[in-house]
């Protein structure tokens, strides 16, 4: 018979992202796909329409950030989030890949900024930065419709053992007359140590 | 003396007459802790270039540029020209500028203190933002450590040369790179350097960025003894169980693309897979390219390798693409697919790991450079398998001249516990 170990401390060993290669598209108001929550949209949005032109990184589909053109330079975001249930102890790797397609401009340069972010809320309603990933795109001559590249982050410190939800976030920001449509697939976070500090903290057998 | 403490079945602290405390603990209620643990946290100081030396004669914190000949230098963005960046808003150029001599060359390092017994990982993106052809400019990324009589001995080394076409490569963006040293660090060194060694034979113009260097432990405990301190733990090792994935050996015989893979089928197919020179490492690549008809029809071909691997490891499955060319009527029809599956005695395929790949945005991801792609299975190898398929499923419907690069690929296992034995008092 075939003997498979067990442990009460072990963190997750499989995918915590939930349709993390936006295969699934939503019609629930405010998540253009499935799982992924669309956050205070301003002049940009999540664009999940499958009649737009698509370079998938995997699969056949992607998020697309897109903000759109104003008369003036005005400020213009969205974000991108999903939450996710974790073990408290464990370190989590955060991977994904962006596309910036198309690049607004201005009278002088938008600069758009994708920011990945991992943080958790604590008790009193701050948000706790565990990872963040801040992807300039400064050239317009060398930045835009390059394809795809690979981004991984893995958290500094252990969940604390209070906290057991996670929130993963894409925040798109640029001030920008021309908008611009960046790309994002691949999502993924997996626990990157086997074994929660926090049953070890328990369980440990010190005076 | 003290007297002996009489055990009790009620409370594990006892205290006898002399005032000795001793504390009894029940084996089974804790959990095995890492006597000998590596880091978990990132060991490279600045690998994203964000912050500047005061050091007037070096260009970032932390990092030292070695051995510079003739006008090559190692700088943030010139004024001149806009930053272009992995992460954050800096990143290291390599630079050459006019000089007598063809011959450029330079070094970054930094040295980072490890742990004995531990296994790292390297990871970094880089971007050839300009050059020219015939100039053979490389980037070698390297993790090393040096005996007492000076020697360097390589643990990992990231060698990026420009073979092949050269507008394939250059201002292609960043490509990201990662790859985890074979064996651990000896137990009698405590030092590494990471080094980035650039050159190239030009008269200056050539320029390469350097951005998110990272080193990282991926094993949780050290094996080396050391105050006592030691690890008999068993973790599944992290080597590369792919023979020949960066497809440098190119003595494959016949049905044999490169050394140690197989094409499906190995002949008849109306596409095939080559030996090629547009590299993401190395010099060498495969490139799937489709045979010419005189209709659009369907065509296919595989790449395989059988992998020896471990009963209960769980696997890593990495490697690079680049759709290098979007044949005549192929539409959005090509696909690469990269699978490791294992096949029962009945000859049916459970995939571990299944990373499908489609190009259907017309020309904006046709031609793009290199993307990289990892995903560890969900699932360890079954207690009852010792070998996985590693393939390639290559596919188009067109006429001619779709072809794709394939390179660097890496099947390792995460060094965590395997989760298979045979007498653990575990789910069965």
């Amino acid at each position: 018979m075939q003997k498979y170990k067990f442990s009460r401390c072990s963190c997750e060993t499989r995918e915590l992202i939930k349709n993390g290669g936006f295969e699934i598209r939503s019609n629930e108001p405010d998540y253009p796909f499935q799982y992924w929550e669309q956050v205070n949209p301003n002049f940009a949005i999540i664009n999940n329409s499958p009649n737009v032109a698509i370079v998938a990184y995997e699969g056949l589909s992607a998020a697309r950030f897109e903000s759109s053109d104003s008369a003036e330079e005005i400020d213009k975001s969205v974000s991108l989030q999903q939450k996710v249930i974790v073990t408290p102890g464990c370190v989590y790797k955060l991977s994904f890949a962006e596309n910036l397609l198309f690049k607004g401009n201005t009278t002088a340069a938008a600069i758009p900024l994708l920011t990945a972010r991992v943080f958790y809320v604590d008790n009193f309603g701050n948000d706790v930065d565990l990872i963040i990933v801040p992807i300039f795109k400064f050239s317009l001559e060398h930045d835009p419709n390059r394809g795809y590249t690979f981004h991984e982050a893995v958290t500094d410190v252990p969940i604390p053992c209070d906290v057991s939800e996670l929130i993963v976030r894409f925040d798109y920001f640029e001030n920008s007359t021309d908008g611009s449509v960046w790309l994002l697939d691949g999502v993924s976070l997996r626990a990157a140590s086997p074994i929660s500090a926090c049953c070890e903290k328990s369980m440990k057998c010190i005076l | 003396m003290a007297k002996k403490v009489q055990p009790s079945h009620d409370s594990p602290v006892k205290i006898d007459n002399d005032k000795h405390l001793k504390i009894e603990i029940d084996s089974l209620k804790c959990c095995h802790l890492p006597d000998c643990p590596c880091e978990t946290g990132e060991l490279i100081k600045n690998g994203g270039f964000e912050i500047l030396s005061t050091d007037d004669f070096q260009a970032f914190a932390h990092w030292k540029a070695v051995n510079p000949v003739s006008n090559t230098i190692v700088s943030q963005a010139p004024t001149d020209m806009t930053p272009v960046q992995y992460e954050g808003i800096r990143a290291a150029w390599f630079r050459t500028e006019v000089s007598d001599l063809e011959q450029h060359s330079i070094s970054l390092q930094q040295n980072v203190t490890v742990t004995p017994g531990c296994i790292y990982q390297l990871s970094f993106a880089e971007n050839l933002l300009a050059g020219s052809p015939a100039t053979f400019p490389s980037l070698v990324g390297r993790v090393y450590y040096t005996d007492s009589a000076g020697n360097q001995f390589d643990l990992i080394n990231i060698s990026i040369a420009t073979s092949g076409v050269f507008e394939n490569k250059v201002d292609k963006g960043y490509n990201f790179h990662q790859k985890t040293a074979d064996i651990p660090v000896p137990c009698d060194v405590s030092k590494v350097t990471v080094q980035f060694d650039f050159s190239v034979r030009d008269t200056g113009g050539t320029i390469w960025l350097l951005d998110g260097v990272s080193l990282k432990a991926v094993s949780s405990v050290s094996p080396c003894s050391r105050d006592k301190c030691a690890s008999s733990g068993v973790i599944c090792q992290t080597r590369n169980l792919v023979r020949n994935g960066d497809f440098e050996d190119i003595s494959g015989g016949i049905g044999s693309p490169s050394l140690y893979w197989r094409q499906l089928p190995e002949s008849g197919a109306l596409a095939e897979v080559i030996g090629y020179s547009t590299a993401y490492e190395g010099t060498f690549s495969v490139l799937f390219a489709s045979i010419e008809t005189e209709v659009a029809t369907f065509k296919s071909v595989s790449l395989r390798q059988i992998v020896p691997v471990t009963p209960g490891c769980r696997l890593e499955f990495s490697f690079a693409e680049n759709f290098r060319n979007r044949g005549e009527a192929a539409g959005d029809s090509p696909r690469l697919i990269g699978r490791v599956f294992w096949v029962n005695d009945g000859g049916i395929e459970f995939d571990l790991i299944n990373i499908p790949i489609a190009k259907i945005g017309g020309e904006n991801d046709e031609d793009k450079g290199f993307n990289f792609h990892k995903r560890i299975a969900d699932l360890p190898v079954s207690c009852n398998v010792t070998s996985v398929y590693v393939q390639f499923d290559f596919s188009v419907t067109d006429i001619r001249d779709t072809q794709w690069i394939l390179d660097a690929v890496q099947l390792r296992p995460v060094p965590w516990d395997p989760a298979c034995c045979l007498d653990c008092k575990g789910v069965s």
